[in-house]
């Protein structure tokens, strides 16, 4: 049969619970291949399965010498340990196969509980050797090696350290530190499976001829080849399969007698049945280990007497499948249902008897400590588990924890006695240490007494009047002198309570009728900020009472103060002017928009003459000329109108202001728009009419005066002083708003903007309707039958636009025709052009005129 | 609205105009100085405020339009739609103002009302 095949059976039959067929196959298994590691492991998986704890954990032992980087075996002897309540031991073999396997979660959680069962800190930290692990699996191999070779060099006799540093080294291609680390390992573990399959492998790919002793060692130690599989898994390109031996073949392997007999077989004298070829493979084989099982279970089938199924005194080895533990509970004795005194057995009618047992064979106990063996004993009859020349199994026992605790039973002492107030001594004690001493509670009483002198203790409710405590404190309870508060503050007079007295008598104010105070809270703390404002000169760190002053001088201080307060907030400057007017009036005092009425630009090529439309009509005062701009020969300012000279916004202002002198053809052009120089106040007017400014009367004062006579370059909006507005205060000479209405209108109608023709309640025209002024008649007049009529369309305006830049001559005779076309034609691109060709003739003020009328006529248009 | 306004002054009487809102904010003025414009809305609520309360607590129901006789004059004012309007005139008679007064009012009514 093959090895394999009987290797696979037995993995089948232990997935379905069939420990006994594993052991017979693996006991039967190892009587030809005695040093099979995958064999071993199987056995010893199921004899712990069967609780069989002591050779379960020497076939883990004969793993690890086999293959020190088993954690199936570490688990094993952690299992095993842990049943025989060595935590500390099984906490070890745990942590030998979490670092190999860092990855099993269920195997850090059963650490972490043996670290909490150990009174560990419940963390698990990442040992260095988990930590080589991780990095060797994520292919940091270099980092791996350095954690290797520092573990290797703080414990040189770590083997499974040097073992992994040598798999480790091998799959990196260092074939020179593999060679040497695994020789070693090989020094230490003649058996290492690994090691020599990493310096077969090495030599045989360097072309040496590998050792035959070395490949027949391997394949003793592991035939099936599983130690090979798993370093080709590590390294792919590596060729491995020369180390397993295709054909390994069972010789006289029945498994049929093995399924028909049961497990184990039935014994009839007490011993095992033996087949013929086994007793024949018995004796050929070369190995002179004996089954530790079959030693065990004849010496307990010795001297029992067991009933069993009516059956005589057959010995059947125990098995846990013979025993239904399932209807058990906490309190039913485990051990007596093992041995078929439960109550399921009574059940079953099974009957044990205990007392027939011999009495020197006890029921097995896991308190007894003679049945453990997890030392590094020698085999009895000093027998080894492997030949002569192997070495013994090395002691490398899994590194320890950092405090080996004992097993600790709380309420338990040395001498077995059960003592539930155990640690309660301790822990009185330290409760009477903590509790402060008499001397210690000394200061609280002082310092209660000290709080308790001046009248403030705690608050007893008990003794609390209801009615009384509770009242609004009197004047005699604040004991304040209400003379002096009265005299202090003369404001609390009107500040009264509920009784709203405006008395100086301050304690009729401070209380009603029935004496109960009505403070005003306010005037309470009124009174307390003019107290903390008395400055004077304390000595530093004290402070300064009221009732450290004297009244008089209280007195005089808050006096003082008050008036200083009431100068402060009452007086303002007498110029002070409305910042809203401010405002307003430096609006006016803006450049306008840059598009000047006159715009430079060919009008035929803009819809817009004038850009001043943004303004709105609130601006407009039918001037055409922007309001705020001061008069001033220098064209548009920005200053501000609190700082001008004079008020902008009306041509009547000019009338107390000297006229400037004309400017330039240039100068206008560049700032007709804006140029209070181009008013109608040059006494060139062309054809000698003069355009005379409005002179104002006298008996009416000027724009610029804003109603207070001589007082130029105010606000019209009534002065604040005295901390009221002036409107109640305004005289009859000030705010002439009648005045400058008139004045408006009539600079509208002589600007020939407006015209007055009607009455109210009448439809009549009015007959004396000023006249209009009318530019000045063409000079050119013999030009006028000279130049035919053409109906004004675009294109004849662009060709009076275009003579304008002639000569003299033809300008005049241009402006002629402009003339006569705007006596016909009220039209705004017309007086434009004649505005125009007036500025190019050095008549400004016609220019301006006619310019304003453009602004009018086309903003009637619209 | 300025054409309206500006029409306001052909009339002899008629010296200037100012159409405010509510609140006193000029929204239109012929023949009246900005700042003027403004002060005279600002005024023309307060008076509008005071004479509402007064025809309220009177009784008379509520005020559309107020005339002052003054020494320099008269100052007329209607208001309606949240608006008002304001004629300086000389002195006249009142009710050759109303129409004036109401047809501005209508006017501005169309044309700064919601």
């Amino acid at each position: 049969m093959e090895l394999r095949e009987l290797i696979s059976q037995t993995r089948e039959a232990m997935d379905h619970g069939d420990y006994g067929f594993a052991v017979s196959a693996c006991s039967h298994i190892l009587e030809s291949y005695p040093t099979c590691l995958n064999v071993h492991r199987m056995l010893g998986e199921s004899l712990v399965e069967q609780g069989a704890f002591d050779p379960a954990y020497e076939h883990f032992r004969r793993v690890l010498t086999i293959d020190p980087l088993s954690a199936v075996a570490q688990l094993g002897l952690g299992v095993i340990a842990e049943e025989r309540k060595d935590t500390a031991g099984a906490y070890a073999h745990y942590l030998n196969a979490w670092e190999m396997h860092p990855e099993l979660d269920h195997l850090r959680d059963e650490l972490v509980r043996l670290r909490r069962s150990l009174g560990q800190d419940v963390h698990l930290h990442l040992t260095q050797p988990a930590l080589a692990t991780i990095y060797a699996r994520g292919g940091h191999t270099r980092r791996a090696v350095e954690e290797w070779r520092g573990i290797t060099g703080a414990d040189p006799d770590n083997t499974s350290a040097h073992l992994a540093l040598a798999e480790l080294l091998w799959r990196t291609g260092d074939d020179g530190g593999a060679l040497t680390v695994s020789r070693e390992v090989l020094e230490r573990l003649p058996s290492c499976a690994r090691a020599l399959a990493i310096v077969t492998e090495i030599e045989r790919r360097q072309g040496k001829a590998a050792p035959r002793e070395y490949l027949d060692h391997y394949r003793s130690l592991d035939p099936t080849g599983d130690i090979a599989a798993d370093l080709s898994s590590t390294a792919p390109g590596r060729d491995l399969g020369f180390l397993v031996d295709g054909n390994v073949r069972l010789p006289g392997f029945d498994i049929a007698w093995l399924h028909s007999t049961g497990p184990y077989g039935s014994a009839v004298d007490g011993t095992l049945p033996v087949r013929e070829d086994q007793e024949a493979m018995a004796e050929t084989n070369t190995s002179s280990e004996a089954d530790p099982w079959e030693g065990v279970v004849r010496e307990m089938s010795q001297g029992l007497n067991i009933a069993h199924d009516g059956g005589g005194e057959n010995v059947v080895p125990f098995t846990w499948s013979d025993t239904d533990i399932s209807n058990l509970t906490e309190n039913d004795d485990l051990f007596a249902a093992l041995l078929g005194a439960g109550p399921g057995a009574e059940d079953a009618g099974q009957s044990s008897d205990v007392d027939a047992l011999d009495p020197s064979i006890q029921p097995f106990s896991f308190e007894d400590d003679s049945m453990s063996t997890a030392t590094n004993d020698p085999l009895p009859d000093g027998e080894d588990w492997l030949t002569a020349g192997e070495a013994p199994i090395p002691n490398d026992a899994p590194v320890e924890p950092s405090r080996l605790l004992e097993n600790r039973r709380p309420f338990v002492s040395e001498s077995g006695r059960i003592d539930l107030t155990a640690g309660w001594d301790d822990l009185d004690r330290a409760l009477s240490e903590a509790v402060p001493s008499a001397p210690s509670l000394q200061g609280y009483d002082s310092l209660i007494d000290a709080f308790s002198a001046e009248g403030i203790m705690p608050l007893d409710l008990e003794a609390l009047d209801a009615e009384d405590e509770w009242k609004p404190l009197s004047a005699e309870e604040w004991e304040a002198d209400d003379d002096e508060l009265a005299a202090a503050s003369p404001e609390l007079r009107g500040v009264g309570g509920a009784s709203g007295a405006a008395s100086s008598d301050t304690g009729a104010m401070m209380s009603d009728a029935d004496g109960d105070v009505d403070l005003d809270e306010l005037a309470v703390l009124d009174r307390l900020a003019k107290d903390s404002m008395f400055e004077r000169d304390v000595p530093a760190g004290s402070t300064l009472a009221v009732d450290d002053l004297g009244s008089s001088e209280r007195d005089a201080a808050l006096g003082e103060t008050w008036a200083e307060f009431d100068n402060d907030i009452m007086t303002m400057p007498e110029h002070a002017v409305n910042g809203y007017t401010t405002i307003l009036r430096s609006l006016d005092a803006e450049q306008p928009p840059s598009d000047d009425p006159v715009d430079s630009r060919d009008p035929q090529e803009t819809d817009s003459i004038v850009s001043m439309d943004g303004l709105g009509s609130a601006f407009n005062d039918h001037t055409g000329i922007p309001l705020g701009q001061p008069i001033s020969g220098d064209g548009p300012s920005e200053v501000p109108y609190a700082q001008s000279q004079s008020l902008p916004s009306s041509i009547l202002i000019e009338s107390n202001i000297d006229v400037p002198p004309a400017l330039d053809n240039e100068d206008l052009v560049a700032s007709i728009a804006i140029s209070r120089a181009a008013l109608p106040s040059s006494p060139d007017a062309g054809d000698g009419q003069q355009i005379s400014p409005a002179v104002p009367d006298d008996t009416v004062p000027s724009r610029g005066e804003h109603g207070l006579q001589g007082d130029p370059g105010t606000s019209p909006w009534p002065r604040f002083a005295g901390g009221i507005v002036g409107l109640s205060e305004a005289t009859s000479a000030g705010f002439q708003l009648f005045a400058r209405l008139r004045e408006e209108k009539a600079s509208l109608v002589e600007l020939g903007i407006l015209t007055v023709d009607r009455r109210l309640g009448s439809s009549e025209l009015k007959t004396d309707a000023p006249a209009r002024i009318e530019p000045g008649p063409c000079r050119h007049s013999g030009d006028r039958a000279s130049s035919p009529q053409r109906p004004l369309d675009r294109e004849r305006l662009r060709e009076l636009r275009a003579a304008l830049e002639g000569d003299a001559t033809e300008l005049e005779a241009t402006a002629c025709h402009l003339e006569q076309i705007a006596a016909g034609v009220q039209e705004a691109s017309v007086s434009r052009l004649l505005g125009e060709a007036y500025l190019r003739l050095g008549r400004p003020a016609e220019a301006a005129l006619l310019f304003r009328r453009a602004v009018s006529q086309r903003r009637h248009v619209r | 609205m300025d054409q309206t306004l500006t029409q306001l002054l052909r009339h002899e009487e008629v010296l200037g105009a100012v159409v405010f809102s509510g609140e006193g904010l000029p929204l239109a003025s012929a023949g009246v100085a900005h700042a003027d414009a403004e002060l005279v809305g600002a005024l023309g609520a307060s008076m509008l405020g005071a004479v509402d309360r007064t025809s309220r607590q009177i009784g008379v129901g509520p005020v559309d339009s107020v005339s002052m006789m003054a020494a320099e004059g008269m100052v007329h004012l209607w208001c309606g739609d949240g608006l008002a309007v304001v004629l300086f005139t000389e002195a006249c008679s009142a009710a050759a103002v109303e129409s004036l007064g109401r047809e501005t009012l209508r006017h501005a009514a169309e044309m700064f009302g919601p």
